[in-house]
């Protein structure tokens, strides 16, 4: 009898436990419906993780609403101060710069935004990252107060523009980051890290209580990553994402007529680019197979046809959308299927075992590996139409997906033959970074094997010229000996889109494509 | 020429069925009997064009006559699955036998593989496999058959044991048979209905897996014209161009019925048969 009295209270006891659970679920729900919530979904994510001085993942710091930079990019592609007053001064040959520091700034974690924080961020770049230097190398950084002054050993006229990447993003290093990949860095923005996946590449954000520059309208971001295309379509359909960055050309016109839908066009400053691999060994190390390469491809039809119009036909490495001698520059290959085959007859490429493929002067079967990844919608097509074009000239070319974090490490590496990506040429404003990252000789991702005295000459006499006019004039003709060279295709220039439900406010396209929310971003 | 056509009547369904497969295999030797266009060749201009007269399928993403393509397409289909099919129906059986006839050490050790492949989901370890040795279509073949052919194995030893224990086999090696001619004449001979119902059916269903690792990427590469491949580009353009994936997925859907209802067709004659 005993024993059974126990037992009921026991189960009572569970009872009353169980229905405080369910209250307690119950509950939730509700608490649900007051927060603010956007839900965005991505094509892109980052690759290793959130701390801003690794690889491009400072992108995503700033993407996300957790990051910000001294300078920012205006839509006009101008630069103005961020976390910085407009009033930076240069000594006459660019090589000492002083910025001042908002004095109204504070990190999430409530500590103020000093001069000596900004000087330890931008040290922390180039002790703790590998691509500073592409940007510059500076000889000292000194902090008095809010001023902070940056010398440098070489003239760095465009210190403005190169701070406003998000390679710069300013994060608290007074705090322990042992974790930052994970936990995120401790930054200036509107929004905080809340919790990263790396093996799904999930992300959520939280309001900044802190937030330095006013009232944040949503509670929380959740960014959704997938690489299919069709996925992100009809994750807007179905309402499981609010928003969706870079929507396919394929569908952007289904939401344009549909009233339920805003869709948010920018230009940017992107080329898609197919990059040759030439170094010795390499089927592409003979000019002339890159030349029959790039006077085989019909880049206009490809954007008009299928590319559905929403693409710019390349010309230039620099997008048309800046005056960077698109309509100037001469391309010595552009279309010419005629004379693409004639140019692979002459050179002694012909298809010797009767498989439809060209073999090399030598013989040698030419099988060109081209890399790509899924996660921007005109990537598959566009190398799936160069395999096709190719097929009619005989060269052999065989797609090979993989996902962007391979992409750019094959990148890095030259594990490939050519490798199709979306490089924003134009992300500071000015193209010299970009350019030294990809094509000079030690850029980061440069693996391509191309080396020119008189492009290197060029590059470097840019990085000392502070005159605008004067550096447009030395980056068009740096382009020009691009072009003739026939170092890599420029397919076309995307703009940048993103579609989002009528009851979404604030989310941007712009030209730097790495702002994409900020405090005044909101759902109804 | 009396006896066969009673027999077309009397199995009227399986005849009918018979012809169509016939028709299918015609197609696969000889598509240039429904189209004259080049599967591969692609006009851009024309790309993601509504069915008509001049493309009664429409034409893809690269402006490829999609009519041609799905023609085309029974050619890698078809042929990859007889070859998945006799590649695991003689693995699995020459094994089954083997180790359901000897027994012993030989069948622990054939079974237990055997158990090792069936313990993994298929279709994964099959990724897996193609994973590893690279995407194309001969290896989705040799992945699919890895993971296939303990079913044949299984099946053929339980048949081979109980086989074993008839008196004609006791006799037969009573009176000297090889080992060898008692594994051909009685062991594979006697098993050879149940398993040839089982291969039948199985060609819709390799067809199948086949699809479904070309559709994820991992057997039939670009420009390839494959149904499962097709599939997974008119995948993106579902919503402007469905034509990519209705004609794919019907030809997929038809030829795969029609394995499917031979194969079942096929155990009912073999069934009546042994009844008889």
């Amino acid at each position: 009898m005993k024993t059974k009295g126990w037992t009921k209270s026991l189960l009572s006891a569970a009872l009353v436990a169980a229905m405080a659970a369910a209250m307690a679920l119950l509950g939730k729900p509700v608490e649900a419906e007051d927060k603010k919530v956007l839900k965005i979904a991505s094509g892109q994510a980052t690759a290793a993780g959130m701390d801003p001085v690794q690889e491009y993942d400072g992108w995503y710091a700033l993407r996300y609403g957790i990051g910000q930079t001294l300078t920012k990019m205006n839509d006009d592609m101008s630069i103005s101060g961020w976390l910085v007053n407009d009033d930076w001064a240069t000594n006459d040959d660019n090589t000492e710069w002083t910025f001042t520091v908002r004095d109204d700034v504070t990190f999430s974690n409530g500590n103020k935004l000093t001069g000596d924080l900004v000087k330890a961020s931008l040290e922390n770049v180039f002790t703790n990252g590998t691509r500073g230097p592409e940007y510059f190398t500076p000889s000292e950084i000194t902090a008095d107060g809010q001023k902070v002054t940056i010398k440098t050993e070489n003239p760095e006229p465009i210190m403005p523009n190169k701070l406003a990447d998000p390679l710069f993003t300013i994060i608290d290093t007074s705090v322990d980051n042992s974790e930052i990949k994970i936990k995120g860095p401790i930054a200036t923005g509107p929004f905080v890290l809340d919790t990263y996946d790396i093996t799904t590449k999930q992300c959520t954000v939280k309001k900044n209580e802190n937030y330095w520059g006013g009232d944040v309208a949503l509670d929380e971001i959740d960014f959704i990553y997938t690489e299919d295309q069709s996925a992100l379509t009809m994750s807007l359909q179905s309402g499981e994402a609010d928003a969706v960055y870079n929507l396919s050309m394929n569908d952007v016109g289904t939401f344009e007529k549909d009233d339920n839908f805003v869709v948010e066009k920018g230009t940017s400053g992107r080329t898609t680019i197919g990059f040759m691999n030439q170094n010795e060994g390499k089927a592409l190390h003979d000019e002339v197979l890159r030349k029959a390469i790039l006077q085989n491809l019909d880049k206009k039809t490809f954007c008009n046809t299928l590319l559905m119009g929403q693409y710019t036909a390349g010309n230039t490495l620099l997008t048309s959308a800046a005056d960077y001698g698109y309509n100037e520059l001469k391309d010595p290959n552009s279309y010419n299927p005629d004379n693409a085959k004639k140019l692979l007859d002459d050179a002694g490429y012909k298809d010797v075992d009767g498989d439809g493929f060209r073999e090399d002067p030598n013989g040698n079967a030419i099988h060109i590996d081209y890399v790509y990844y899924t996660g921007r919608p005109e990537q598959q097509i566009l190398v799936e139409a160069t395999q096709t074009a190719m097929a009619q000239i005989g060269i052999k070319v065989t797609p090979d997906v993989q996902d962007t974090s391979v992409v750019m490490d094959r990148q890095a590496s030259g594990n490939y033959d050519m490798l199709c990506m979306s490089i924003n040429m134009m992300n500071c404003g000015d193209p010299e970074n970009q350019i030294n990252t990809y094509f000079c000789k030690g850029g980061s991702y440069n693996a391509t094997g191309y080396e020119s005295q008189e492009f290197n000459d060029l590059m470097k006499k840019v990085s000392e010229t502070s005159d605008t006019d004067q550096r447009k004039d030395l980056v068009k003709q740096a382009e020009q000996v691009l072009l003739n060279d026939a170092v890599a295709v420029y397919y076309c220039y995307p703009s940048i889109n993103f579609v989002t439900k009528k009851n979404v406010k604030n989310v941007y396209a712009t030209p730097a494509d790495f702002y994409w929310v900020d405090e005044k971003t909101d759902i109804s | 020429m009396k006896k066969r056509s009673a027999f077309i009547w009397k199995h009227k369904v399986f005849s009918v069925l018979l012809l169509l497969a016939f028709l299918i295999l015609l197609i696969v030797i000889f598509p240039e009997i429904l189209t004259s266009k080049d599967p591969n060749a692609a006009v851009m201009m024309d790309a993601l064009q509504a069915p008509s007269r001049a493309h009664p399928f429409g034409t893809d993403k690269l402006g490829r006559d999609l009519f041609a393509r799905v023609v085309y397409g029974a050619r890698t289909s078809v042929p990859t699955a007889f070859l998945l099919v006799f590649l695991i129906f003689s693995i699995g059986s020459f094994l089954g036998i083997i180790a359901g006839y000897f027994g012993g050490f030989i069948d622990a050790l054939i079974m237990r593989i055997a158990d090792i492949m069936i313990a993994f989901p298929g279709l994964v370890l099959a990724m897996a496999i193609v994973g590893i040795l690279g995407p194309n279509l001969m290896n989705a073949v040799l992945a699919i058959a890895a993971v296939s052919w303990p079913k044949y194995a299984r099946l053929a030893r339980s048949l081979v044991l109980k086989i074993r224990q008839r008196d004609y086999v006791a006799a037969a090696v009573l009176t000297g048979s090889r080992t060898g001619y008692i594994l051909r004449r009685y062991m594979f001979r006697l098993s050879l209905p149940t398993l040839i119902v089982t291969a039948a059916t199985d060609i819709g269903k390799m067809m199948l897996e086949m699809a479904a690792l070309s559709f994820l990427g991992f057997g039939a590469q670009p420009p390839t014209p494959e149904w499962g491949l097709m599939l997974n580009e008119g995948r993106s353009y579902l919503q402007i161009a469905p034509w990519l994936m209705i004609y794919p997925g019907l030809a997929m859907f038809l030829v795969v019925s029609v394995f499917n209802l031979i194969g079942d067709s096929l155990r009912d004659l073999l069934d009546t048969a042994q009844e008889e």
